[in-house]
């Protein structure tokens, strides 16, 4: 199965994203800091990363910039509370492969998530 | 005697002048005839007499021959040529008698009578004797002289002058000394209308241009052109002399002249200087003709000085108007009262305001023209400026038959002299201003309301997700019959519904972008349309499209229109309720810059009070649970977004109602909504859209 890093603000929704994607058998890291997050994406090549938008420090445009420089075959998902056209469209532009808006349903999830793994 | 005199009063100048003079010659001539008649009449008798008396003695000595010789032939023609001599023929008879009496010669052709010998006796030593006799027939002067030889008596002569011829010769002497008196009057009276009429010809000119001024015509000329003029005598060149070629007036009666004799006073001060002047000397005249001048001269000045009053009250006239067309143009309500605080005068725009003539307001207070509570108040109001002097301005809003009024007035307290002399009120309608002020706080409002609708929207969003997501994930893990499965069912529904209401509120909040493509506003209208018909018709409410084919595709996200028309459908049918039309009409404005649609139902409509509100998140007139309140707000969101704007107006204008027969059944006031869509960029125009009736109409 895949690993999957996960980068929200909120430590709650890292949780959960990880419990509904454990259960498909998935290995999720979670962190709530940039910096953690990069660091693990450099020493552990990860399958896909669900970002959110607004983020401690950066944005989730910027980590999808900076991540996709550190492993440019990375499958990247953006779950914003926040969306907006342009960050949308700036997230396709940079590579990303799906953009969905908060809440969204498990099942939602759980079909997105292997359609992008299913890419790779 | 009285109305005598009151005639000879009325009489013209000239009548009284020559009756006057004629008077004074009759009464002189009269008297100077009289008296001449007197003493010429006199002098005649006394010479006739004295004649009578030298004939007699003459007589007397002639005959003493005869009577001796007793020649009585010789005494015959004595007397007969006495009697006949010459041609004058005043002695009436002649006859000698004797000592004894008796007859010796006689002139009578009829007989001698003998009773004339008894009378006028003569004594020897009398000259000669004279009587008056009257015979009946004629009246006689008789002479007797005795006919005597030394002291002896031979006879006595007598003879008869007749005093009617003597009296002829008075009479004709009375005759001439009438006709002369007569002639003299006459040639009086020539010479009294001649001079009376050069007196009362000018006389009369002065009058009949007294007259003419009294008539308003001051151009009148009395006096004469003089032959030679002050500069013409005086060999002045000075053309800037008001004197110089002024052929109306003498030099004397004009100021400032530039003679070196004059001085610089004005008529008649100045006349003074003038007596000794060759120009004065030469053309003054008498009394009449100064009369004449003085007169030319004052219907001169007169005429320039009612000009200039005529000139002044034009011009105070066209001032008054204007200020009248100021004010009355104004659409500000101008008052001024005096401080009795009664009005002095006011501008038409107050008189419309009050409803009530211009003359009805004039001198009235208040109490005539408000209700007394009113005037009261503005009494009181009024009173307090008055005495302290200080200014007012307030707002004040007023409820009349066109709905809410709102006035700027200022009341200015009128100072003259230090003293306050009235209270200028002066009321702007503010009302548009404050409904720009009421839209722009409503906006503002929105604004707002949007942003913290945003803010709690996008706070919300994570727990809500979390708690979304947990439920989900515990669905999962219980099977569905379970009773913990049923409960967190419902967790996951409510959580739905929440998730709905933050989807919504962040579509009010205009947070998020939309995508801008080519749509055709009218094809959203049909597909929307098409898709609730039939859930429409199932409650008889039908979708009567009006739609213009003229209206360009425009810039916008089809999708988030499509919600807009579906909302303002579903709100229309809600309003309708069972039986009804809504009536979709799309529009160009008339400056092709944005395009209108309006949608109408025939519902039961909104409070006036209510219509603002209506835009505003969870703001709703329908029953607890029919509706959260947000479809509106989320409709005005999308236009908003779209750089348009949304309004509605309830009842429905009279060119918004559906008239199709199907619409007829139970109509209510309804309410239309009107959407405006700009067709290029992201803004309205500046210019109104006359397509969109206004609130008040």
């Amino acid at each position: 199965m895949a690993d999957i890093l996960v980068l929200d603000d909120v430590l709650d929704v890292g949780m959960m994203l990880r419990r509904i994607l454990t259960r498909k058998g998935h290995q999720v890291h979670v962190f709530s800091d940039e910096e953690p997050a990069f660091e693990y994406a450099r020493k552990h090549p990860v399958d896909m990363a669900i970002l959110d938008i607004k983020l401690k420090k950066m944005s989730g445009v910027e980590v999808l910039e900076e991540l996709k420089k550190i492993n440019p075959r990375i499958r990247v998902m953006m779950l914003t509370g926040y969306p907006t056209l342009e960050t949308a469209k700036e997230a396709l532009q940079l590579g990303a492969d799906e953009y969905c808006v908060k809440p969204i349903d498990i099942d939602e999830l759980e079909e997105k998530t292997a359609e992008i793994l299913a890419k790779g | 005697m009285r109305a005598a005199l009151q005639y000879l009063s009325r009489l013209s100048f000239q009548t009284k002048i020559n009756l006057g003079l004629a008077l004074i010659i009759v009464c002189f001539g009269l008297l100077l005839g009289a008296i001449n008649y007197a003493v010429s009449s006199r002098a005649v008798l006394r010479e006739a007499l004295l004649r009578g008396e030298v004939l007699s003695v003459n007589l007397s000595a002639r005959s003493a021959e005869s009577i001796l010789s007793m020649n009585f032939l010789r005494l015959t023609n004595l007397v007969t040529e006495m009697v006949d001599q010459g041609d004058r023929k005043d002695l009436v008879y002649a006859f000698i008698v004797d000592r004894h009496g008796q007859v010796m010669a006689h002139t009578f052709r009829d007989g001698f009578p003998v009773a004339l010998l008894q009378v006028n006796q003569v004594e020897d030593h009398q000259p000669f004797g004279m009587r008056f006799l009257d015979t009946g027939r004629e009246r006689l002067y008789d002479f007797a002289a005795p006919v005597m030889v030394g002291s002896t008596r031979l006879g006595t002569v007598r003879i008869a002058l007749s005093h009617s011829t003597i009296k002829t010769a008075i009479d004709r002497l009375m005759w001439i000394n009438l006709a002369a008196t007569a002639g003299a009057t006459l040639l009086a009276l020539i010479g009294s209308t001649f001079f009376a009429r050069t007196v009362t010809r000018r006389i009369n000119a002065l009058r009949h241009s007294a007259e003419q001024v009294v008539k308003s015509n001051l151009d009148v000329q009395i006096s004469p052109a003089p032959d030679r003029n002050c500069w013409e005598i005086m060999n002045c060149k000075e053309k800037r002399c008001p004197a110089h070629e002024d052929r109306l007036r003498r030099c004397w009666y004009l100021a400032g002249t530039f003679c070196p004799d004059c001085s610089a006073g004005s008529f008649p001060e100045k006349l003074d200087d003038c007596r000794n002047c060759p120009v004065y000397r030469r053309n003054s005249g008498d009394e009449i003709q100064s009369l004449a001048e003085s007169f030319d001269f004052m219907a001169l000045t007169l005429k320039n000085h009612i000009e200039e009053l005529r000139r002044s009250e034009r011009n105070l006239a066209r001032q008054k108007q204007l200020l009248n067309t100021i004010l009355d143009v104004t659409p500000d309500l101008v008052a001024l009262q005096d401080e009795e605080l009664a009005y002095l005068a006011v501008n038409k725009a107050f008189c419309r305001h009050v409803g009530r003539e211009e003359e009805e307001i004039i001198d009235g207070t208040d109490f005539d023209i408000y209700s007394d509570e009113q005037a009261d108040r503005n009494y009181h109001e009024d009173m307090q400026i008055l005495l302290t002097s200080r200014p007012l301005s307030k707002e004040i809003m007023t409820r009349g038959g066109k709905g809410k009024k709102w006035h700027h007035v200022v009341k200015v307290p009128v100072v003259e002299n230090d003293r306050i002399i009235g209270l200028l009120t002066t009321a702007r309608d503010i009302t548009v201003v404050k409904q720009y002020q009421e839209k722009l706080i409503h906006s503002q409002k929105m604004e707002d309301l949007g942003r913290l609708a945003g803010g709690v929207a996008h706070e919300i969003n994570t727990p809500l997700s979390i708690i979304l997501g947990y439920s989900q994930l515990l669905l999962k893990d219980f099977p569905a019959d379970d009773p913990v499965a049923q409960d967190i069912g419902i967790i996951e529904k409510q959580a739905q519904v929440c998730r709905k209401i933050v989807a919504d509120l962040l579509s009010f909040s205009r947070t998020t972008e939309q995508a801008a493509l080519p749509m055709d506003i009218n094809d959203s209208l049909r597909e929307v349309a098409e898709l609730v018909e039939h859930i429409f018709r199932q409650n008889r409410i039908i979708i009567n499209l009006h739609l213009d084919d003229r209206i360009p595709p425009i810039s916008g996200d089809k999708e988030r229109l499509k919600q807009v028309w579906i909302n303002l459908y579903n709100n229309a049918a809600d309003a309708i309720g069972d039986d009804g039309c809504i009536s979709v009409t799309s529009k160009l404005c008339a400056h092709r810059r944005r395009l209108v649609v309006a949608v109408a139902d025939t519902g039961g409509g909104v409070a006036e009070d209510d219509l603002d509100k209506i835009f505003e998140p969870f703001f709703t007139t329908k029953p607890v649970d029919k509706g959260t309140g947000l479809g509106l707000s989320v409709t005005f969101g999308i236009i908003k977004d779209h750089g348009g704007r949304i309004s509605a107006i309830s009842p429905v204008p009279s060119e918004y109602v559906d008239v199709s027969p199907a619409c007829s059944k139970k109509p209510g006031p309804g309410t239309v909504f009107f959407v405006e869509l700009p067709l290029e960029g992201n803004e309205l125009p500046p210019d109104e859209c006359i397509e969109i009736p206004k609130k008040e109409a």
